[in-house]
């Protein structure tokens, strides 16, 4: 009985720290996650609060490409697979 | 002693997880400490399409032209600064263009390869139907450029449009109420409620397509002429107007108002601008004659009558 009830215990036990795992998991991730319509990525060894300019105009150059591969290139091949389309 | 070596396992098992679980978070809370999340998102649209770069001395000198240049909004670490940049691809060739500047239907920067000064781009936008086509100067390497340019179509993300809704209801707090109150029910009073544009932007990020979002964000862009997007979006409620598709408001008659009369400053500038108008924008000059001429007549009667007082 008594054996029966530490089994019950170590079950609950791993179970709690499975949730944990996950609830840690889940916070950390969400830490690193921008919404919709932004990038986000490293920064090389530099702390945020000290991004040289460099670091500045490469991240924000690289928000304009990828407008740019949206909205350009992207646009592009739409423009011909309608038009493939239209053709039959 | 098998139930006895049962429980042992599990609780083996449960030590084990537990270890393995504080030993990890910690590693995983590093790993995000390290990568800086920066949050890049674009505030200002200036120049974003292809075109042709075609070479003053000789027509038949010509290359492909992409470019896009914008303001882009980076947040970190609780603050927020905005970077003027640009990319520019002259055939195969990839440039940055940095020290831009972005005005009502202009866009002009510095071209750089790597850290190297080789150039300076100039653009002004024009209307031609419902597309905005950039003309202007490139100069690359020591060779002049006439530069043209198809702005891409493009719709600001519900990000971007929250963030222009913000803007707008910071700086006009009673403007906002009273656009919100002229679509429909007032979502809050940006006035009185400190956390009302918190409120407004997180309510118009999640619906875009509200209407009092929309009217929002178009009164924002009629007070941003200096962004592409926002002319478009200008653009497309303006047309809706000319056809009748649309219920006109005050938002709406000023933002076309506000954009026609950009347009009609460029047109010393260019003289087959007066080409292949936009009807929306034939009914906007309509407007701003016939509000001249009662302004004119009504200063006259005025006049008039001072005179006849005296």
């Amino acid at each position: 009985m008594n054996k029966s009830k530490n089994a019950k215990n170590a079950l609950t036990l791993a179970l709690v720290v499975l949730i944990s795992a996950v609830v840690i998991s889940g916070c950390v991730q969400q830490g690193g996650v921008t919404p919709g319509g932004s990038t986000s990525s490293g920064s090389g060894n530099a702390p945020p609060s000290q991004l040289t300019q460099s670091q500045k105009d490469s991240q924000a150059a690289a928000a304009v490409d990828a407008e740019m591969t949206q909205y350009i290139d992207n646009a592009s091949f739409a423009d011909i697979e309608n038009q493939l389309l239209a053709q039959g | 002693m098998w139930e006895e070596y049962d429980m042992k396992k599990l609780m083996a098992a449960a030590i084990a997880l537990a270890l393995v679980v504080f030993a990890f978070a910690p590693v995983r809370a590093d790993v995000v400490g390290g990568q800086n999340p920066v949050k890049a998102t674009i505030r200002t649209m200036g120049a974003l399409g292809n075109g042709l770069a075609i070479s003053q001395s000789n027509p038949l000198d010509f290359q492909l032209l992409k470019i896009g240049v914008a303001g882009v909004s980076l947040a970190y670490s609780g603050s927020e600064e905005t970077v003027k940049i640009g990319v520019l691809y002259f055939g195969e060739d990839k440039y940055r263009l940095k020290n831009a500047t972005l005005g009502n239907g202009t866009a002009s920067a510095n071209v750089y390869d790597n850290e190297t000064l080789v150039g300076s781009i100039s653009l002004t936008s024009y209307p031609k139907g419902d597309t905005e086509i950039w003309a202007g100067t490139l100069t690359l390497n020591g060779t002049a450029y006439n530069a043209y340019v198809i702005q891409a179509k493009r719709d600001a993300k519900p990000v971007e449009k929250a963030e222009n809704v913000k803007e707008y209801c910071t700086n006009n707090p009673e403007k906002c109420k009273a656009v919100m109150k002229a679509v429909g029910q007032i979502l809050c009073d940006p006035a009185t409620d400190g956390n009302c544009r918190d409120k407004i932007k997180t309510f118009c990020e999640a619906h875009p397509d509200d209407s009092r979002c929309k009217k929002l964000d178009l009164a924002f862009c009629a007070l941003n002429l200096n962004d592409s997007t926002c002319r478009q979006q200008i653009i497309q409620a303006c047309q809706l107007n000319a056809t009748g598709s649309n219920n006109d408001t005050n938002v709406t008659s000023d933002a076309c108002e506000r954009l026609g009369n950009l347009y009609e400053k460029k047109m010393g500038n260019a003289t087959g601008f007066l080409k292949h108008l936009p009807d929306w924008y034939n009914k906007v000059v309509e407007k701003s004659q016939e509000t001249r001429k009662i302004t004119a007549s009504h200063a006259g009667a005025i006049t008039g009558q001072k005179n006849e007082d005296n």
